[in-house]
């Protein structure tokens, strides 16, 4: 069959991506703005639904695969279209592609605050989603690669190499970090344990950052910026370089989240060093934006387009030298699981993402509605408004992280925690939440603004659209095009996709076997410690609540070999001790204290009653004034599926958890017999009766088991004299 | 006015375009900037010297070394501090702070920051005993309840201070919580031995 010479592009999709865009993005900030709240105002969680730990992963998958997902999105339809000079292969792929996605996010939308989740960050979606993610996925890259195939541009574009490596390294991802067993229509657990859950986890995270919020963007600006400022760009010899590099050395980066952890330190220094190295490459991406705008800078005072470009690239190159500076570890050590993370994401995400899409729909709208755009004056407006917003939220935040990062190291001079009571580091922060929520607030004003605008604009656009006809000839026909100017050898490479996309594969994939299989293979990475016994059939249920309601959004379990450290909490965290923990819940933030030492008795101070932790639970404020944890009335309420439990373990059994006979064979009769003994010892502590049916038990069994058994350990062994033994023989 | 823009800046007149063009996007044949490589070069060099260092026959000590010899220099200053600093805590010293308005003070608020989460903020009682009544389950004395304080009762989920407080605050706290003896508010019905206010 002869192609036909003549063809339309398909900018219907591109509108329904952008629209898709402005309406989950605000949803995603509206929720952000919610969380800021909640943190500076417990009384906003309305449990058990709208709690921060269930709002939370909505807020992150919001952002991230509603909002940049479907801008990344127009942007490849747009650009593509045009820099390929074909119709997308195939519209129905590209209709299912939009309707896949956007089922996805409502799926997403309604299932995370039910607390349906697998408790990995950006990865909370159960698995069923996941495998409609991947078939949309498989879809969208089956369509783009057709697309590939019936273009009629020979060579492709640096825009293209960044789409490239976007598709195939999220397909990656995605894929390997979601290895689950199901044991329920919306529950599994995770195939990997422990530290290479977590490794897998944190490979899957930062790449996520990678490839789903910084390739497809670079790509986005190598399209719209040229375009926008009407000038070639700086370096064509910078961009080959700095592709290359960016995608080969980013997705070592990932154990760079796991800094002094259980992670071994081999993997934690490939994590940094590789960040360390990751930052000239991204600034190749700064430079040949910024440069190419020589030349054009009058413009970009009057064009809210560039002015958009120019911030986002400026917060671009901001965040790519933070991060290399975050990774490294002395410096981590004091930033990580504080608010400094938040304001490093933040600048990343309001800044570079959102404002690379912004500029992106500013230069999109009046040509896919075809109407000059309603208002500049309020686009300058929006401007402002996100610029001093995005300032607000991120100095505040940096403030609020050092803060609480040197609050949680500083000791007296007789060698005591100055801040003994965790809830003093909290209490500190809750005025810089309050900055933030004003921050966030600004931020959404001016996306409302802009919606406002963009509609304004939609409803001047004619009565059909132009849909012009394009006249080039396919491949096969054209001659191509030799130029009189220099040529590389990596020409040749853009002229063949499929070698190009074959060399990114084996440049993402080497990358990762690198560290992935020494991570699984070696095995004095993970030390067994032989009174690590996995968790009873009641704790391990009351480890899926602890999941359920993303407790570990702000409670980590990992105490990391820093004296402050080891003097609040106990001991340091060992690799041994998380061999069942599948998924692993070490947590990235603290927002409440570390939990990873909760039911050891050499914690110091000793551990709490069970009946603290009911009280606790019911109001957190009964028992530690100024908390701002949610309270968690239907614990109470909720019926323990005492049913549910056999399944669980026998999933666990599967997984290689080794259960002991009564386990295995009476799940429900082992779990009624700890949750009594806990109830009666509740009653015996004066608390109320009854409880061994409902859900709090579970959790309060979890709770008390946390850290404990390696402190059998330790008093199986001769006693160690680093801390004194408290004298409870006088008593 | 934006026809200007279309007239190329004359410093990057001087890079040759590349012959390529894509939906009218061109490409300039600028070189790599000296200093771009040059500190790509330098983060190469770093990582590969820190490799070594740390993991490679280098002479860098783990984490874990440092902070087994961070943690021993710890413990051997806050014992030389204790040794140095020492407050003899003993019925006599408790009975002169419980004159002392400005210790009760201090008592207040420590026991408002730390204590209000079983005690309630009157001391009558929730998760641990009620403070107002005359019984009293450990001992009896000022000095008992120093030592409650300090050591805590585990068993029972009473906290031991002495890990994170100061001697003269748990001291401060001692004496606070006697003088509540005595008030009988009503609360957590009485545990112990009946000792009478002080």
């Amino acid at each position: 069959m002869q192609p036909s010479p003549t063809f339309r592009y398909d900018d219907a999709i591109v509108r329904k991506f952008v629209v898709a865009t402005l309406v989950w993005g605000l949803v995603g900030m509206i929720v952000g703005l919610w969380l800021a709240l909640q943190l500076a105002a417990p009384s906003l969680n309305f449990a058990p639904y709208f709690t921060f730990g269930r709002l939370r992963p909505l807020h992150t998958n919001a952002v991230i695969f509603a909002f940049a997902g479907n801008a990344l999105f127009a942007a490849i339809y747009y650009s593509s279209q045009r820099l390929l000079r074909t119709r997308m292969w195939s519209d129905k792929l590209s209709q299912f592609h939009f309707w896949g996605w956007q089922a996805i996010i409502v799926a997403a939308a309604l299932t995370l605050p039910m607390g349906f989740t697998q408790g990995k960050e950006y990865a909370e979606l159960e698995w069923p989603i996941d495998l409609a993610i991947a078939v949309v996925w498989v879809a969208f890259a089956i369509n783009y690669f057709g697309t590939l195939a019936v273009r009629r541009e020979k060579h492709m574009y640096v825009a293209i190499w960044f789409y490239i490596a976007t598709i195939v390294t999220v397909a990656v991802l995605h894929i390997f970090n979601n290895l689950v067993i199901p044991v329920a229509p919306l529950k599994s657990y995770s195939i990997y344990a422990g530290v290479q859950d977590a490794f897998m986890q944190w490979w899957y995270g930062h790449n996520a950052v990678a490839f789903f919020l910084t390739t497809p963007f670079l790509g986005m600006m190598y399209y719209f910026l040229p375009k926008a400022a009407e000038r070639p760009v700086f370096s064509y010899r910078l961009s080959i370089l700095h592709f290359w590099t960016l995608v080969f050395i980013y997705i070592w980066a990932g154990p760079h989240h796991l800094h002094y952890t259980a992670l071994p330190a081999w993997a934690s220094t490939l994590g940094m060093i590789f960040s360390v190295m990751l930052w000239m490459p991204s600034w190749g991406g700064m430079i040949n934006g910024l440069l190419t705008l020589r030349g054009a800078w009058n413009k970009v005072a009057e064009d809210p387009v560039l002015k958009f470009f120019v911030v986002a690239i400026t917060f671009y190159g901001m965040s790519t030298f933070e991060g290399p500076l975050m990774s490294v570890k002395s410096v981590n050590a004091l930033s990580h699981y504080t608010d400094w993370t938040i304001a490093h994401v933040h600048a990343g995400a309001l800044g570079w993402v959102g404002f690379m899409t912004f500029g992106m729909i500013y230069w999109l709208v009046p040509r896919l509605f075809q109407a000059p755009l309603h208002s500049k004056q309020l686009a300058s407006v929006h401007f402002w408004l996100a610029t001093i917003g995005i300032i607000f939220y991120v100095v505040a935040m940096w403030a609020s992280g050092i803060t609480q990062g040197l609050m949680w190291r500083a000791f007296d001079e007789g060698g005591r925690l100055q801040y003994p009571d965790f809830l003093q580091t909290v209490t500190r922060l809750v005025p810089m939440y309050w900055v933030r929520a004003l921050g966030g607030t600004m931020y959404i004003a001016g996306v409302v603004i802009a919606i406002y605008n963009f509609y304004k604009t939609w409803q001047a656009r004619p009565a059909t659209y132009e849909e012009p006809e394009i006249n080039v000839p396919p491949l096969a026909h054209a001659e191509v095009r030799h130029g009189s100017g220099k040529e590389y050898w990596h020409r040749k490479w853009e002229g063949l996709p499929r070698l190009f996309t074959i060399m990114t594969v084996v440049a993402v994939v080497t990358a990762s076997l690198f560290e992935i299989i020494p991570t699984f293979v070696i095995g004095s990475n993970q030390p067994t410690i032989s009174t690590v016994k996995p968790y009873t059939p009641l704790e391990l249920y009351g480890r899926d609540i602890y999941v359920r309601e993303g407790c570990y959004n702000c409670h980590s379990q990992m105490v990391r070999p820093f004296v402050d450290e080891v003097v609040r909490y106990g001991e340091y965290s060992k690799p041994g001790e998380f061999i069942y923990d599948h998924p692993f819940q070490w947590g990235s933030k603290r927002n409440g204290p570390d939990l990873a030492r909760e039911g050891d008795p050499r914690r110091p101070g000793g551990t709490r009653s069970h009946l603290w932790h009911v009280h606790h639970f019911r109001n957190p404020r009964s028992t530690s004034p100024g908390s701002i944890m949610p309270s968690y009335p239907h614990f109470f309420e909720d019926d323990l599926p005492y049913g549910d439990l056999q399944g669980k373990v026998d999933a666990m059994v599967t997984l290689g958890v080794p259960y002991g006979e009564a386990e295995r064979r009476d799940a429900r009769g082992v779990a009624r017999a700890q949750a009594e003994q806990i109830s009666a010892e509740i009653v015996a502590q004066g608390g109320p009766a009854g409880l061994e049916n409902k859900d709090v038990i579970a959790l309060i069994a979890y709770m008390q088991r946390l850290g404990r058994d390696i402190s059998e350990a330790a008093t199986a062994a001769p006693p160690a004299p680093a801390t004194p033994a408290p004298n409870q023989e006088q008593k | 006015m934006s026809k200007d823009t279309h007239t190329p800046d004359p410093r990057a007149d001087e890079a040759p375009l590349m012959s390529h063009e894509y939906d009218g996007i061109r490409e300039y044949d600028n070189p790599l900037p000296g200093w771009w490589s040059g500190i790509f070069v330098l983060t190469v060099i770093f990582a590969g010297v820190y490799w070594y260092w740390y993991h490679a026959g280098g002479p860098g000590k783990s984490i874990h070394e440092k902070h087994a010899a961070k943690m021993q220099t710890y413990l051997a200053e806050k014992a030389e501090y204790e040794r140095t600093h020492k407050f003899e805590v003993n019925d006599a010293v408790l009975a002169d702070l419980a004159a002392d308005v400005a210790t009760l003070d201090a008592g207040g608020k420590l026991f408002m920051q730390h204590c209000v989460g079983c005690h309630l903020a009157d001391g009558s009682g929730q998760t641990g005993p009620n403070l107002t009544d005359e019984y009293q389950i450990h001992g009896s004395s000022r000095l008992d309840l120093y030592t409650t304080i300090r050591d805590g009762v585990p068993a029972k989920g009473m906290i031991s201070w002495g890990a994170t407080m100061k001697e003269r605050d748990m001291a401060a706290l001692a004496v606070y919580v006697a003088a509540m003896r005595g008030k009988n508010l009503p609360g957590k019905v009485a545990e112990g031995g009946k000792v009478g206010a002080f």
